[in-house]
């Protein structure tokens, strides 16, 4: 039986000391500026994360690609020549087509090494909620789980990922595509702070509206109270997207209050999701109870 | 001379063909964007994908081993889910002709098919109203018929294709709403008139794709003799300039100031140096003369509202059968603060004319409009509050329910926390109560007379500040009787302060209140806004 190698792309926001220690690759998608496209890496080799953002908040506009077909070619073929099977976990396929891009790879690479696998997994996340589950993979593998014991539990759990995001606006995820709900979310909201979360499909949604910055912080800590599962045992995940200090500090302050958890990481919002939400935006990520809710057709 | 037979060369010969009328045509393929900036990738993604394969060498006689090449050359240069998906089109195509040192049309037709199989098997959930169902019902319609030659097989396709492209905002619901046709669909036409150019010797006549997808307009609504009614719907996208104004500092909402008295239904949005216009206008001279001042246009679009028969039956939101589950009507006035509470989802908004107190037959048109089940009524006084009680009686065609919702402050908060989605009227009512339970509105007004209240010695023309029935300050300068009302209203209570604007209300007040509030009250989140009504220069409301 081959060692099985995790993968996971440029959406899953995990931070280069969790890749290292998780033995975690992932396929660049790139960020596009004024016609220039880079690699988006989510070790912030090309830009700092306070750069990307300061360039939105001035209204620059920053676009995204999904990971093409070559990139998916070189990853694959790099780990299938060293002897692995393969298990990509990606991002949402309601926000990208990386899935799919990269099963369509996959399936014209096998014919070359037809004793291998290769996985493509929709996490139905996006963000750190999709890194968890690579690392989730990836703790799998280092107990000696078997490639089918390991897809089958990511399967499992995609939809016990649990989301709670807050913005000033959603306006720069109605502008990438990337976000579906009622029209009463949308437009200037203010002083209304929406809390999205990733539905039963994989979909960004905003599933309430609060009033006030610190009530949005305040409400995610509750959600995440009442949705958490065994918080004694989690790591609780928050990603921002250039928040202040004192923002982040607030945040998880109000967490600490609401949850007793075994850790919480921190890190930034990386740049392909940070592209399409917007700065100042922040979101938390747990395992907890299974998302059922799902948006569908809205007005 | 008819072509019935595909060779490898030919072959290749319709795809750089194909390639060269997708390069021609791949920026109106990116403004079919479903956001109307026009960035979209679209285009540009296909281009990229088919010029893997029109860019690459060949050296074979074999259709197959080019097909195949073709295919595998594409792949690799695949961009976009719409490149990844004109890929699987070729690839699958390649599969379809695998064997073939050439091919007759039958064994063509089949393998258009073998493409559309697999372009829907690379997609984990294909979509209808794209680019898939452009190739699955042009391949379709191939294997149902018969054709002499191969330009005759183009010819007709290209015409069904068509067909098949109008139909797309028929499925796909965002691209009815955004009033284009799927993208990646027009790219996919553009690729096929190409090829049939190469073959027929004919130069490509496309049709410039925004009149695509557009049904006929009926001018026959519009003769000789009508009155003009309802205006023009102008949409203007301009790009500021800097030899005209200063860009970073334009200010939309003076901007607005000038259009609101030249029309109304504005939607006003900026992002970077481009400005998206929408107003309905009897004048759009005035408009277009007004948006010159500060820059130029990208793009200009001006319709007649009585032959734009959607627009007009939107704006009064009558839609004859299509009854809704809940409505909310409210009363305000100014036309940002319609604006505002129209974006929140008001789906009336009522000003009264020139009492500015709607009266209960204003409320009982407006219910009669919106056709619903359930209204929720937002009245912005107490004297409102009378009316539409009085026409809530009255109404026997829906459910009237009437918030107690006392100011413009109040009816923002109500309409700002708005989420009707799967509740029933009773949780809708409970919330929007809610909504408003802590809600604070200051009106800053110019007394009209001297007067004495509450040991308060006013004289014409001062500042008063007023919180409910209660003058609670009173100053000849403006920002201090604001500030003065503000510190009567428990900020620190409060996350956030709106500062409204009204016609008379100058920007650097607002500003200079705003400053007052950041410097006393550091937890509060201000907000200011123009909401352009007459009376209050200032509606302060914390919330």
């Amino acid at each position: 039986m081959a060692k099985i190698k995790i993968l996971t792309d440029s959406c899953s926001d995990l931070n280069g000391e969790l890749l290292e220690k998780y033995d975690i690759d992932y396929a660049r998608m790139k960020t596009i500026r004024g016609g220039t496209e880079t690699e988006a890496s989510l070790t912030w080799e090309y830009y700092t994360p306070k750069e990307l953002y300061d360039l939105m908040r001035r209204g620059e506009r920053i676009t995204t690609a999904q990971v093409p077909p070559t990139e998916f070619i070189r990853l694959f073929r790099k780990y299938l020549d060293e002897g692995f099977d393969i298990i990509y976990i990606g991002c949402s396929l309601k926000q990208s087509g990386s899935v799919n891009t990269g099963s369509v790879v996959a399936n014209d690479i096998l014919k070359n090494y037809p004793d291998r696998k290769i996985a493509c997994i929709d996490s139905l996340n996006s963000s750190t909620g999709e890194g968890m589950l690579a690392i989730r993979a990836s703790m799998l593998a280092a107990q000696g789980k078997s490639f089918e014991e390991i897809t089958d539990e990511i399967m499992r759990y995609r939809n016990n990922v649990i989301e709670y995001c807050t913005v000033h606006s959603l306006e720069y995820l109605r502008r990438a595509g990337r976000v579906k709900g009622a029209s009463a979310f949308f437009g200037n909201l203010m002083g209304v702070k929406p809390i999205i979360i990733a539905d039963a499909d994989g979909v960004q949604t905003p599933i309430k509206k609060v009033k006030g910055r610190q009530n949005s912080f305040e409400e995610l800590a509750n959600l995440l109270a009442e949705n958490i599962i065994e918080p004694e045992n989690q790591t609780i995940y928050v990603a921002h997207a250039d928040c202040s200090e004192a923002e982040v500090n607030a945040l998880i302050s109000a967490i600490k209050a609401k949850v007793n958890c075994k850790e919480i990481i921190t890190g930034y919002i990386g740049p392909i999701v940070g592209a399409s939400i917007g700065p100042d935006a922040v979101a938390v990520f747990a395992f907890g109870k299974e998302v059922t809710y799902r948006v569908g057709e809205v007005d | 001379m008819a072509v019935t037979v595909l060779t490898a060369a030919l072959y290749i010969e319709l795809l750089r063909s194909g390639a060269d009328n997708l390069q021609r045509h791949a920026k109106q393929v990116n403004d079919l964007n479903v956001f109307p900036i026009p960035d979209g990738d679209t285009g540009d993604n296909m281009l990229l994908t088919i010029s893997g394969g029109a860019d690459a060498e060949y050296d074979t006689d074999d259709l197959s081993t080019a097909a195949g090449q073709a295919a595998q050359s594409m792949l690799l240069s695949a961009r976009g889910n719409s490149g990844v998906i004109l890929s699987q089109l070729f690839s699958g195509l390649a599969d379809g002709l695998n064997g073939c040192l050439q091919a007759d049309i039958s064994v063509f037709v089949s393998a258009m098919q073998c493409g559309v199989d697999k372009a829907y098997k690379a997609v984990v959930n294909p979509t209808e109203g794209t680019l898939l169902t452009v190739a699955r019902e042009t391949a379709e319609f191939a294997a149902a018929n018969s054709f002499s030659s191969f330009e005759e097989l183009f010819r007709q396709c290209i015409e069904q294709a068509k067909l098949s492209l109008n139909r797309t905002p028929e499925l796909l619901y965002v691209l009815k709403q955004a009033g284009v046709v799927d993208s990646g669909a027009a790219g996919l036409i553009y690729i096929m008139e190409g090829m049939y150019s190469c073959l027929s010797g004919e130069p490509v006549q496309a049709l410039p794709v925004h009149a695509l997808g557009k049904a006929a307009v009926d001018v026959s609504l519009f003769t000789e003799d009508s009155i003009l009614e309802f205006g023009y719907c102008t949409e203007l996208l301009v790009r500021l300039q800097n030899s005209k104004t200063d860009i970073a500092r334009f200010s939309l909402d003076a901007f607005r100031d000038t259009l609101s008295t030249l029309g109304d239904s504005i939607v006003l949005l900026k992002d970077g140096s481009i400005v998206k216009l929408h107003i309905h206008t009897m004048t759009p001279s005035k408009v277009l003369e007004a948006a010159q001042r500060y820059g130029e246009f990208l793009t200009v679009k001006i319709e007649n509202m009585m032959l734009q028969h959607n627009e007009v039956v939107a704006e009064e939101n009558t839609r004859a059968g299509e009854r809704k589950k809940y409505a909310v009507v409210a009363a305000a006035t100014g036309s940002g603060i319609t604006e505002t509470f129209t974006d929140f989802g008001a789906d009336a908004v009522i000003n009264g004319g020139q009492t500015m107190n709607p009266s209960s037959g204003d409320f009982i048109e407006a219910f009669n409009k919106v056709n619903a089940d359930t209204i929720f009524v937002l009245p912005n006084n107490g004297n409102v509050i009378l009316a539409a009680e009085q026409a809530a009686k009255l109404y026997k065609n829906s459910e009237v329910r009437v918030v107690p919702t006392k100011s413009i402050g109040d009816g923002y908060s109500v309409l700002s926390m708005l989420d009707m989605e799967g509740k029933s009227a009773d949780e809708i009512f409970s919330d929007m109560n809610d909504a408003m339970a802590d809600t604070i509105t200051a009106e800053i007004s110019c007394s009209i007379r001297d007067a004495e209240i509450n040991g308060m010695q006013i004289s014409k023309g001062q500042y008063i500040g007023i919180i409910g029935k209660d003058i609670v300050s009173a100053d000849t300068d403006c920002v201090d009787t604001a500030c003065r009302a503000i510190d009567k209203m428990n900020i620190q209570d409060h996350a956030c302060v709106m500062i409204i604007r009204g016609k008379d209300g100058s920007p650097e007040h607002s500003a200079a209140v705003a400053a007052y509030i950041a410097a006393h009250y550091p937890l509060a989140e201000v907000y200011e806004s123009y909401g352009g009504q007459e009376v209050y220069d200032f509606l302060l409301v914390a919330e």
